[in-house]
């Protein structure tokens, strides 16, 4: 399951590092408990994924507001698929 | 950013001190040499927020991604315009022609300007998502939305083209003539759409430099309508209203540009514990 959600994390990164470059990086390295490998693509957590990646996707909305949190929503598509309701994070509903 | 907040105010201090020295030029004389010197050194503010701009656009990846591709493409139309002024200049001041050739050298700045800005206003509406919010909106919104290029184009039909005659022109002039207000309708009209989706924008830092930039876009169409309007009618002056126009739009575009500089890295998330590699 925890490899859903870090492929789930590298997805949001990639698709934020289109819109805002190194920068996506950057605030993805503020999270608490999450350690980004960007030449390797690769993400591990240390705490609640779930509440990891809430975490990331208030770091982006934190820079453009609801248009961050829809880039991330349209980032995750089909991995999102993968997940049941319950084990959905509640800022990609 | 220290640095980035010392940027903009140099750019703000810059652009009120040009601001008062046309009010007191206004004020206090019509001198030509005064006009003249006015008309050339305001690009200035170009020049500095050009520059600067594209020192911001490298933070967010440059040409790598969205928003550094359209802070990109507005700071180097900054500097277009920065080289067409020059080439302006250099007619008025060192071949000293009473009228300037049109179209000249300089149009490679002004309309180069126009092209890189329509392009910064694309990237723009790429970074905000403007295309898939369209798809988005009520049926309503879609056909407020859909007004506006019709709009901006009843507004450039009436301002450029409502007498015009191409009688003498050569073909460039022609071509130019059209492309201009049709590639500055283009950029207004990205801003007015983007205005749609600034409420999308609440709770985000870089909300500001948006509109500002916004902002810009429709003072750059405002100056260039202006412009050809009192061109057409025969009362455009050097140093005139129309500079001030001008200077307010490059004035900005620059801070608009310069509002995106990056701050520190701050976490957000209420739980957060400080990492060393942190704010890199």
């Amino acid at each position: 399951m925890n490899d859903n959600y870090a492929k789930i994390i590298v997805a949001i990164v990639k698709e934020q590092e289109a819109v805002i470059g190194p920068v996506a990086i950057e605030q993805a390295r503020l999270v608490p408990g999450l350690t980004i490998d960007w030449n390797t693509k690769e993400a591990t957590m240390t705490q609640d994924p779930k509440q990891t990646i809430d975490m990331l996707v208030e770091q982006y909305r934190a820079l453009f507001g609801k248009i961050s949190v829809e880039v991330c929503k349209e980032a995750v598509g089909r991995l999102a698929q993968q997940l049941t309701p319950d084990q959905m994070p509640s800022s990609l509903r | 950013m220290l640095v980035n907040r010392k940027r903009k105010v140099l750019l703000l201090l810059l652009s009120i001190a040009l601001v008062i020295t046309w009010l007191v030029s206004e004020a206090t004389s019509q001198d030509w040499f005064l006009q003249e010197v006015y008309t050339n050194i305001y690009g200035v503010i170009a020049l500095i927020g050009g520059v600067m701009g594209l020192g911001v656009a490298r933070q967010w990846g440059g040409f790598k991604s969205y928003l550094g591709k359209a802070l990109s493409f507005l700071s180097v139309g900054l500097l277009l315009t920065v080289l067409g002024q020059l080439i302006n200049a250099y007619y008025i001041l060192i071949v000293k022609v009473e009228e300037l050739p049109y179209p000249s050298f300089a149009e490679v700045g002004f309309f180069g300007a126009v092209i890189f800005y329509v392009l910064g206003a694309f990237y723009l509406s790429k970074t905000i998502r403007l295309i898939p919010s369209i798809k988005e909106m009520s049926a309503g919104k879609k056909i407020l939305l859909s007004m506006v290029p019709v709009l901006m184009l009843a507004i450039t039909f009436l301002v450029y083209f409502r007498n015009y005659d191409s009688e003498g022109s050569t073909v460039a002039q022609v071509i130019l003539d059209f492309a201009y207000p049709i590639g500055q309708s283009i950029f207004a009209t990205v801003a007015l759409a983007v205005l749609f989706r600034s409420k999308d924008l609440y709770g985000g830092k870089m909300r500001g430099a948006v509109i500002l930039l916004l902002l810009s876009f429709m003072l750059q169409y405002v100056a260039d309508t202006n412009f050809v309007y009192q061109d057409l009618a025969g009362n455009w002056v050097n140093g005139g209203y129309g500079d001030l126009l001008y200077l307010l739009a490059y004035s900005a575009t620059a801070l608009g540009v310069q509002s995106f500089g990056f701050p520190k890295p701050v976490q957000v998330t209420p739980a957060a514990e400080p990492r060393a590699e942190a704010g890199k």
